[in-house]
């Protein structure tokens, strides 16, 4: 279930908000909740909901704290949670955006409701991604593992090890060919970068010629043939979640 | 005719063709009029070698040799180098042409008996070997110029093929119809329709040539329009704003006396319905996206409303873009190139939205975009613009390619599952 907070003083506006999002959520037949404050001091008071939320709406042209400012003291405490403007401007010359909004939302009669619902669309599908598991058959017994966990795969002998991020000092090996195991995980953004292993792009810091930097400190050797399809491949990513 | 006349013909004719080939291998032109002086003088010095030292052969080939790799030093600007491995080219491909040529005439000849004409089917085996060193300088012509293979379409490559190639079986076609002793007396007339053949190629292959170099240069003065119109249309609505602004200001003055008089008078309920009604105009007014940077901003804001009267939405993602060192022209042409495509995509789809970022990442630029498309959208490799249209399309991918990859940067495109995708990378530092 996905949780929403919202978070606009004007009366008309949240009614209309709540309405969509019901809307948005019913058509899909997704279960939601929506809690829905009238000014930011009154959100912020709120911290188990600022703990639980999923998605936080915030006006930006508040009475009292604006939408910035409460975003600001939102990421003090959750650093995960995604934060989505709305505001008759997409106004980013300001410190603003340093907050990591996902979106802002325009906030007129004519745009809001296709803009809100492009905003559902993107959460909603960061969410699923943010859980997606994966079920294998390890030589340790069958168990399930968060895509997002995955740093990279390496060949052992005729085995394939999992090596992933934080680690969990378990050993998960799999008799299956890397090669395999490229062509299951290539939907899950990952990319082979030599023959021995395969890499999940979430985790690379910097790609360099002929090495990638990954973000639990280790690097791999880029095989030269295939460099220019791990910076291809890197770059898309690296802009699609930017 | 003697075999001296024959031989000042072809020596002349070789001498135009080892200038092409030149001129296309060296990629460099002679200069007038040294170049063409000392060409001439090539050629003179070359006939007289032909006509003084033909008794002795290896002497002639050496000869004719070293005059082409020094002659050509001058003409071109060469180094000795370049012009020795030139000629090693042209000569090599030549001796093998006209040896292969003269053994299948002989041997095709021979089982007739008609060994005897020999010397004279040598000339018609160099003016064939002629066309096909044509042949070979055309194909090195069009691989070496850089883009012109781009330039030329199936049809092109059609044309420029067709005149050697059907100059070519007309020739062996015509003597082989002939018997030997029917060849013999109309011996000249061939020759000379073969030579004269061989000239309308030569003209033939330069008019064409140029058609395709100006078709290449009006196809980069097109860019060049297209950029540029692209740039005024953002300055145009750079001052529009200024206009607009002064208009406001005065405004202002204006809205301030109404509602001081409305206030001293009293009148509540009808200030606030003033001012509700002056703040909507106001909000109406301004742009729709800000990120500082005056120019992206226009260009950004221009789109939207553009992709907003076609029912198409884009969620800006941008950052603070104020103090970006890629040039105003630059930056329009890969902003516009990258919206104008993707709103034309988006346009024919159900799904009207186009995802575009514009974002500081640590030290480059990310410009991003993503949008869903029917039909087809252009692949990496090509690059090319796939809209009938050209004309008004311009050149899209090509262009924002060229252009980040002046700026250093790197640009990727992938469509997959109906989606095109577009990513690039821009360093800043």
């Amino acid at each position: 279930m996905i949780k929403i907070a919202l978070c606009d003083d004007e009366a008309k506006f949240l009614n209309l908000e709540k309405e969509l999002i019901a809307e948005y959520f019913e058509d899909k037949g997704m279960s939601y909740s929506v809690e829905s404050y009238s000014s930011g001091e009154e959100l912020l008071e709120d911290e188990v909901l600022l703990k639980m939320a999923d998605l936080i709406i915030l006006d930006v042209e508040m009475k009292g704290i604006d939408g910035i400012s409460v975003a600001k003291r939102i990421r003090e405490q959750n650093d995960k949670v995604n934060i989505a403007f709305l505001s008759a401007h997409m106004n980013y010359s300001t410190d603003g955006y340093h907050v990591r909004a996902v979106r802002f939302i325009l906030k007129t009669m004519d745009d809001i409701k296709d803009y809100l619902f492009e905003c559902l669309d993107c959460v909603v599908a960061n969410l699923d991604l943010i859980d997606k598991e994966i079920t294998m058959d390890f030589s340790i017994g069958k168990r399930s593992l968060k895509i997002k966990d995955i740093v990279y795969l390496r060949t052992v002998g005729n085995y394939t090890t999992f090596v992933l991020s934080p680690d969990t000092k378990e050993n998960y090996m799999i008799r299956y060919t890397l090669k395999k195991l490229t062509d299951m995980m290539k939907p899950f953004d990952f990319i082979a970068v030599s023959s021995n292993e395969t890499v999940n792009l979430r985790h690379i810091k910097s790609v360099t010629r002929y090495m990638v930097s990954l973000d639990n400190g280790e690097e791999i050797p880029v095989s030269q043939k295939k460099y220019n399809d791990v910076f291809r491949a890197y770059t898309l990513f690296r802009g699609k979640i930017a | 005719m003697t075999d001296k006349a024959l031989s000042i013909i072809i020596t002349l004719i070789k001498i135009i063709i080892y200038y092409i080939f030149l001129k296309c291998v060296l990629k460099r032109k002679a200069e007038k009029p040294l170049g063409y002086s000392l060409l001439a003088v090539l050629y003179i010095l070359e006939v007289a070698a032909v006509f003084f030292l033909n008794v002795f052969f290896i002497i002639k080939i050496l000869v004719i040799a070293v005059l082409e790799i020094g002659l050509a030093i001058p003409v071109f600007k060469v180094s000795f180098k370049k012009s020795l491995l030139a000629n090693l080219a042209f000569t090599g491909i030549l001796y093998s042409l006209e040896f292969s040529a003269i053994l299948i005439f002989d041997r095709f000849l021979n089982v007739k008996g008609l060994s005897q004409i020999t010397m004279n089917t040598a000339f018609i085996a160099d003016v064939i070997c002629y066309f096909i060193i044509l042949g070979i300088v055309f194909v090195l012509n069009t691989v070496f110029r850089k883009g012109a293979l781009t330039n030329l379409d199936i049809k092109g490559w059609f044309i420029f093929a067709f005149f050697p190639l059907f100059t070519l079986v007309a020739v062996i076609a015509i003597v082989f119809s002939y018997d030997a002793q029917s060849i013999m007396d109309i011996y000249y007339s061939l020759f000379f329709l073969a030579v004269g053949m061989l000239v309308l190629n030569i003209l033939i292959f330069i008019l064409l040539d140029n058609v395709v170099k100006r078709e290449s240069e009006i196809r980069e003065k097109e860019i060049m329009l297209e950029q540029a119109e692209h740039l005024n249309q953002m300055y145009r609505s750079l001052s529009d704003e200024r206009e607009k602004q002064k208009a406001r200001s005065h405004d202002y003055i204006n809205n301030l006396n109404v509602m001081l008089m409305l206030a001293r008078e009293g009148k509540v309920d009808e200030e606030i319905r003033y001012i509700e009604e002056q703040l909507g105009r106001e909000m109406q007014s301004v742009d729709v996206i800000n990120t500082g940077n005056t120019l992206i901003n226009a260009v950004l804001n221009i789109k939207y409303l553009e992709a907003k009267k076609k029912g198409i939405i884009i969620p800006f993602i941008a950052d603070n873009l104020t103090g970006l060192k890629i040039s105003d022209s630059d930056m329009v042409t890969i902003l516009t190139n990258i919206l104008d495509n993707a709103i034309e995509a988006v346009e024919k789809c159900d799904e009207k939205r186009i995802i575009f970022k514009i974002i500081k990442d640590y030290d480059s630029l990310i410009i991003d975009s993503t949008n869903p498309y029917v039909g087809q959208m252009p692949d990496e490799d090509s690059f090319e613009t796939t809209k009938t249209d050209k004309k008004n399309h311009g050149f899209g991918l090509a262009n924002i390619k060229n252009t980040v990859k002046a700026n250093n940067g790197n640009c990727f495109i992938d469509t997959k599952d109906g989606i095109f995708h577009i990513s690039i990378v821009i360093p800043l530092a």
